[in-house]
């Protein structure tokens, strides 16, 4: 998707038709729109939320509002008013128009609207031969597929949203984000649909091939099915309430960094705390190599006392010299069958030479019984030697897990003397609490969730297996007939292919998992200053690390890295989108979204940080999207900024906010901004009594 | 097990599994994923109705 134009159409602030061109010529690919605060900017981003989505942006104001106020003022009441936005944009070979129109009767009293509707998006398509579709049926759907509703929010935002987008409590949108970029999404429906979808409708439609059992069976299997989703909403809910709890502790953490008395105190906390979970990490590490050797070796030490025992026997059979014989009985065999001994005398059978030669037979022993003994004497010796390995290995890990335990238990009273000296240190919170109580209450609270959210898994992990086997007897309560068998077959097809899906949705996160890790780190060091580690939890946490030597200090906290961390999951969003056309089952098992490259639009590009960090958030920001819409305010944009993007600018324009004359207070000053050396109004006064503002490119 | 020896051994698993499938199930599962394809941004009503004509269409 590469942005052509927008066209407001008395939308919000902007008074009558309004066109703003976007392009990508070479590296000029930045379009930026410049205007002071309430002079429109987030009015621009969220015509485009609006037009594709009929949705505006959690912080946009009175969102049912969106007709210009001069237009309504300008009609008589009782006449119709309206507003529309137009998007035109080119994606793979195909140019997109996507409008919506808004209207309502004016009321009489004062600018309220009445009879309000919002039509459905009208989107026309061009193909490269010029051929156009000026009516595409599904519209609304037809655009969730350009760009899914789930995904929009990393390409059309606002900056200030940048540091909140990779935090805890967003991890279940960035794991949707992924699965949509990378189709598993697909997967898990389909697995759903036709593990339970397909018997239910068989008995919904009361295609009954077995008996009332059938029914009564599968009602149980529904009911179990109702008790899962009652517990997955329970540990949904669990699990919001840990991630607002886990905000509330780190904004305590925020206070107490950002406070002189503990800021040195709070630093060296999150150090400790940051070791003691690497020490844990190793805990679990040592855990599971111990628990290795035990399962690979252990038997061994159980069973020493018989393999002590066979190898005394096999030595003292070898010291009597009972193994290996002298001889073997394949070579009275041989001698045999030729009819001769080695000393020249026949052996012919019923003659006292055979006879001889049978009873040393008798003595003798085979090949293969003396190959057995041998390798059963190595095999002792090898066992004799793996239980000296495994015996020193676990000595080795118990050693490793006590001085690890050690650690540990210093590592938690070191925790524990700093938390009492931050709760003597520390200023109260604002509602009087010490911050060091409250953070262990939240700690504890954040232990007991966490031990309610393992017992819920217990009993959904119980309540599946029941359903399991209720399953199994519904198949059975099936096959009574030849059209009960059929139906049987069918089901348990269904069920086979519902678990294969599961098992591809799975494949496919754990892949995705993987190459976003990597990703993300890749891109964070390209982006960022310092070197830092990223770890992504497989259920989507990330976390940004400072390596200092073994020591992991996290910085998670800091704006900067945050923001930085958002900005490298959503150049990897992008890098996913653009190369899923290349994937190997595109189109094939079906992804639901196309993919392909897609700009970013960011409202306030820098948020809320500080000013050493602009100069690299707008550098990130530039080389990690194909195009580039920026809307920003003077105080955003600094000389430094402007120097660093000009060479990539395509188009520019400025917000003229129009303010009506008895709203300016006397000796109010009026701002302007200077843009190539040309002072510019950012706001200029009107005759009007109602504010609005215009578009001009500079 | 770490995730790379994850992904590995349901790589193996899913393509054992999909390789035992008959071509009838094979083309069901095809089927079933271009239907979910098409409509995984919107619920459709009608979707599992789809889904049991296939099924009728291969298993008889």
């Amino acid at each position: 998707m590469i942005l052509k134009s927008i066209t407001l159409d008395n939308f919000r602030q902007f008074y009558g038709e309004h066109e703003i061109k976007f392009g990508v010529q070479g590296k000029k690919k930045l379009t930026l729109v410049r205007g002071q605060n309430g002079s429109g900017k987030t009015a621009i981003l969220n015509a485009f939320w609006w037009c594709l989505y009929k949705q505006t942006t959690e912080k946009f104001k009175v969102p049912e509002k969106l007709i210009s106020l001069k237009a309504i003022e300008e009609v008589e009441a009782g006449a119709v008013v309206s507003c529309k936005v137009k998007i035109v944009f080119d994606h793979f070979d195909h140019t997109y128009f996507i409008s919506r129109k808004m209207s309502g009767k004016k009321s009489n009293s004062g600018l309220e609207l009445e009879e309000v509707v919002v039509e459905p998006a009208v989107v026309k398509v061009t193909n490269s031969t010029g051929k156009t579709d000026s009516g595409v049926g599904n519209p609304e759907e037809r655009i969730k597929k350009l760009l899914p509703e789930a995904l929009a929010p990393y390409f059309f935002f606002d900056g200030e949203n940048l540091q909140h987008m990779t935090e805890k409590s967003k991890k279940a949108d960035l794991a949707e984000a992924i699965r949509l970029v990378l189709g598993t999404k697909v997967f898990k429906r389909a697995a759903a649909d036709l593990k339970d979808g397909v018997r239910k409708y068989y008995i919904s439609k009361k295609r009954k091939h077995g008996s009332d059992k059938a029914d009564k069976i599968s009602s149980e299997v529904d009911l179990l099915d109702e008790e899962i989703n009652k517990i997955n909403l329970k540990i949904n809910d669990k699990d919001k309430e840990v991630a607002a709890l886990e905000e509330r502790r780190i904004k305590i953490d925020e206070f107490l960094k950002r406070n002189e008395k503990t800021s040195v105190l709070q630093s060296k906390l999150v150090g400790i705390r940051t070791n003691i979970s690497h020490i844990k990490d190793e805990i679990d590490e040592n855990t599971q190599h111990k628990a290795k050797v035990i399962s690979d070796g252990g038997y061994l030490i159980l069973i020493q006392e018989f393999l002590d025992e066979a190898r005394e026997k096999v030595n003292e059979a070898r010291k009597k010299g009972e193994i290996p014989k002298g001889y073997k009985k394949n070579f009275i065999d041989d001698l045999i069958a030729r009819g001769r001994c080695i000393c020249n005398t026949k052996i012919q059978v019923g003659e006292l030479p055979y006879t001889e030669v049978m009873k040393w037979k008798e003595k003798g022993s085979y090949d293969d019984v003396d190959e057995i003994i041998s390798r059963l004497s190595a095999e002792l010796e090898k066992s004799s030697f793996d239980i000296e390995k495994s015996r020193k290995d676990l000595k080795l890990y118990v050693a490793k897990e006590i001085e690890l335990q050690g650690k540990l238990k210093k590592a938690q009273e070191t925790e524990s003397s700093v938390l009492d000296e931050l709760g003597d240190k520390a200023d109260t919170l604002e509602g009087g609490e010490n911050p060091k109580d409250l953070l262990m209450k939240l700690e504890e609270q954040i232990k007991d969730e966490n031990r309610t959210i393992g017992k819920y898994e217990a009993e959904k992990s119980e309540k599946e297996n029941l359903k399991d086997e209720k399953e199994n007897e519904f198949k059975k309560a099936l096959q009574q007939d030849k059209l009960g068998q059929v139906a049987a077959r069918k089901f348990e097809v269904a069920k086979k292919l519902g678990g294969l899906c599961d098992d591809i949705s799975i494949l496919k996160d754990l892949k995705a998992w993987k190459e976003l890790e990597s990703g993300v780190q890749e891109t964070f060091q390209n982006i960022a200053v310092k070197n830092f580690k990223i770890s992504l939890s497989e259920d989507y946490e990330f976390t940004v690390k400072n390596v200092f030597g073994e020591e992991y200090v996290s910085v998670g906290e800091s704006t900067g890295e945050t923001q930085m961390l958002s900005l490298s999951f959503i150049g990897n969003l992008l890098k996913l989108a653009e190369e899923l056309p290349q994937r190997e089952d595109y189109g094939k098992l079906g992804a639901g979204f196309s993919g392909g490259i897609f700009p970013l639009v960011i409202d306030s590009p820098f948020g809320q940080i500080d000013d050493n960090y602009r100069p690299q958030i707008i550098r990130a920001e530039v080389s990690l999207a194909p195009q580039i819409i920026l809307f920003a305010s003077g105080s955003q944009w600094a000389e430094e900024i402007d120097e660093e993007i000009r060479p990539y600018v395509y188009s520019e324009y400025l917000l003229t906010y129009n303010k009506p004359k008895n709203s300016i207070e006397k000796g109010e000053d009026l701002l302007k901004i200077k843009v190539n050396g040309i002072d510019y109004n950012y706001v200029v006064p009107t005759d009007e009594t109602v504010e609005f503002t215009t578009i001009k490119e500079i | 097990m770490n995730i790379s020896e994850r992904i590995e051994d349901l790589e193996k698993q899913v393509k054992e599994v999909f390789s035992e499938l008959t071509d009838g199930e094979q083309r069901i599962i095809m089927k079933v994923l271009a239907l979910h394809a098409d409509k995984v941004h919107i619920k459709h009503p009608d979707l599992i109705e789809s889904i049991v004509k296939v099924f009728d269409g291969e298993i008889k």
